[in-house]
């Protein structure tokens, strides 16, 4: 095992596998098709990285699980991160993304600064 | 791409510099200002900066006309440089420009790369994602939200979003769609493709998008009360705070937390003739060229008159026979003008006509370039060199900057024969038709 995170739309597919395991790859490939509108290719690309993650194992083309779903749950940490994959956004699709975390200070500043616009008279 | 484009294209680069300045002081002045009242500001940068003609000719014009050259001279100084000390090996100037064009394509290359790949590596990201509500998708990989695709594009959110937080990114996120940023962003992105050299339009581009986001912001917070433009302010906030639960930071949109926040606060109203006059400051002022002195018409007919005059005295041989009558098309190429001497570069045709059998036809057709030297008096100008540069002389005596000009040529030769001919016919056949009555007076036609 090695962590115990999971967004939330690979949350959606891994509950999908725990109710409907065994299963045949295949047919996890059409139900993720029926209820997620997934191409193949994306299911199997999500399935063979919760398999890395030792969640999941695809034995022969049929699918089952490693961990149940209650027991993953209960070891998952409150704080997931959702992961970075290969580097920011292209700056032509949405503004060039702030990378900078706010401290707690430039947070209370930021919020006192809010607060500092009075209300229009209108 | 020949010398000829490509010069234009570092043309259109200085000039739309100058433009591009001006609108950043205006937007730096009018900082506190609605940005959707600017956003056409933008639109005259992307025209300025891909349109190689200026169509607007004005009597004053920000652009001092010694530094709308200065970019053109700077390259053509190097290219001419080149091209001269190669009288020993021709090819010289030809090396240096294909220096400079693989260059130049390389950037391009690369610019497009790295949108094609990044599109590509983008698209298999969102196909790990499940529609939340129609036209909006959540996915676990990616950390800001925004939308993707042309046609029909979709909504992507981070899957961490919800409650409030995620009502203002979908209704922020929505007017992008609603004002076709998912054109605009791409287009202003091949702009930039095309002047990668000019740091000028980088900065433009970067201040584009932040114009972008400010307008939607706006778009999405104006019609909403004093309360709830406190909630979306506090929602860019919990985006990029280090302390929202369960995420990397994140802002819908972009840096510039501080200008945007105060845009929704503030609130301000976008105001049309606010519109209308920087796009008129923007337009006559830095988008144009002064206007020429051939346009003065005392300078223009005296033109005319002394190209007849030299063609008549010098090139004509006057054979008896058919009445020949002279037509002259000018094209003013670029003029100087220091203190009082102007200096004008034309490309003249002078063509000789005849009437026959209900139609001109023309004899004879020359076409030279010529550099006039003019004095201004009060009462005009006044010519004071009319020189004909002999062929091998002509690329030292007008200058590469001038020569680009002369995009077509065999188009602009056509034009000019054109004309002259529409003149000819237009004065002579109604002259001979009604046997020398014109306008009530007797030609003598002398044949």
């Amino acid at each position: 095992m090695s962590d115990y995170q999971m967004g939330a739309v690979e949350s959606r597919f891994a509950d999908i596998i725990w109710a409907k395991e065994p299963l045949t790859s295949a047919e996890l490939a059409k139900l993720c098709e029926t209820e997620l509108s997934w191409k193949k290719s994306t299911t199997y690309t999500v399935l063979k990285r919760l398999c890395d993650k030792g969640i999941f194992k695809n034995e022969g083309g049929t699918v089952t699980s490693v961990i149940s779903r209650a027991e993953f749950y209960s070891k998952r940490s409150e704080n997931f991160v959702n992961e970075e994959f290969g580097g920011s956004l292209p700056s032509f699709l949405a503004a060039f993304t702030s990378r900078k975390k706010l401290t707690k200070d430039e947070v209370a500043e930021l919020r006192r600064m809010v607060e500092g616009f009075e209300k229009e008279q209108k | 791409m020949n010398l000829i484009s490509f010069v234009n294209l570092l043309n259109m680069s200085v000039k739309g510099s100058f433009v591009i300045v001006a609108v950043l002081i205006i937007r730096l002045i009018f900082r506190n200002r609605s940005a959707k009242e600017r956003m056409p500001l933008w639109i005259l940068v992307g025209l300025r900066l891909l349109i190689p003609v200026t169509v607007i000719r004005y009597g004053f014009s920000a652009v001092p006309r010694q530094v709308t050259y200065l970019g053109e001279t700077a390259v053509s100084a190097a290219i001419e440089s080149a091209e001269r000390s190669g009288t020993d090996d021709p090819g010289a100037g030809a090396v240096v420009f294909g220096a400079v064009l693989v260059l130049w394509i390389i950037g391009v290359c690369l610019m497009l790369a790295y949108l094609i790949v990044s599109i590509r590596r983008m698209r298999e990201r969102l196909a790990e994602s499940v529609m939340i509500r129609p036209g909006v998708w959540a996915c676990d990989r990616i950390n800001t939200p925004f939308i993707f695709g042309l046609g029909n594009p979709k909504l992507y959110v981070p899957s961490f979003l919800e409650g409030e937080d995620l009502e203002y990114v979908i209704s922020h996120e929505r007017e992008h769609i609603r004002r076709h940023d998912q054109w605009w962003k791409p287009a202003a992105f091949v702009v930039l493709t095309l002047h990668w050299f000019n740091p000028f339009v980088w900065a433009a581009y970067f201040a584009f998008g932040r114009d972008v986001e400010l307008a939607c912001d706006e778009a999405s917070t104006c019609w909403r009360g004093y309360e709830e433009r406190k909630a979306y302010a506090n929602a860019l906030i919990n985006c990029s705070s280090e302390e929202y639960i369960g995420v990397c930071p994140v802002a819908f949109g972009g840096g510039n937390l501080k200008g945007r926040i105060g845009a929704v606060m503030r609130n301000a109203t976008p105001r049309i003739l606010v519109t209308l006059l920087m796009c008129e400051v923007v337009l006559f002022g830095f988008c144009s060229e002064p206007m020429a002195a051939i346009y003065d018409y005392g300078l223009y007919s005296d033109v005319s008159m002394q190209t007849m005059k030299r063609f008549w005295d010098e090139q004509l041989d006057y054979t008896p026979g058919k009445r020949k009558y002279p037509y002259v098309d000018i094209e003013e190429l670029a003029f100087e003008k220091d203190e009082s001497e102007v200096t004008v570069y034309l490309w003249v045709l002078y063509e000789l006509y005849h009437y026959e059998d209900g139609d001109v036809v023309c004899d004879l057709s020359q076409r030279d370039a010529v550099r006039v030297t003019a004095e201004e008096t009060e009462y005009g100008y006044e010519i004071t060199e009319y020189y004909i540069p002999e062929k091998e002389e002509y690329k030292d005596v007008f200058p590469l900057s001038v020569r680009a000009k002369v995009i077509h040529f065999d188009t602009l030769a056509e034009v000019q024969h054109n004309s002259c001919y529409y003149e000819a016919a237009k004065a002579l056949i109604p002259l001979y038709e009604n046997d020398g009555r014109m306008n009530g007076m007797s030609f003598e036609i002398i044949e």
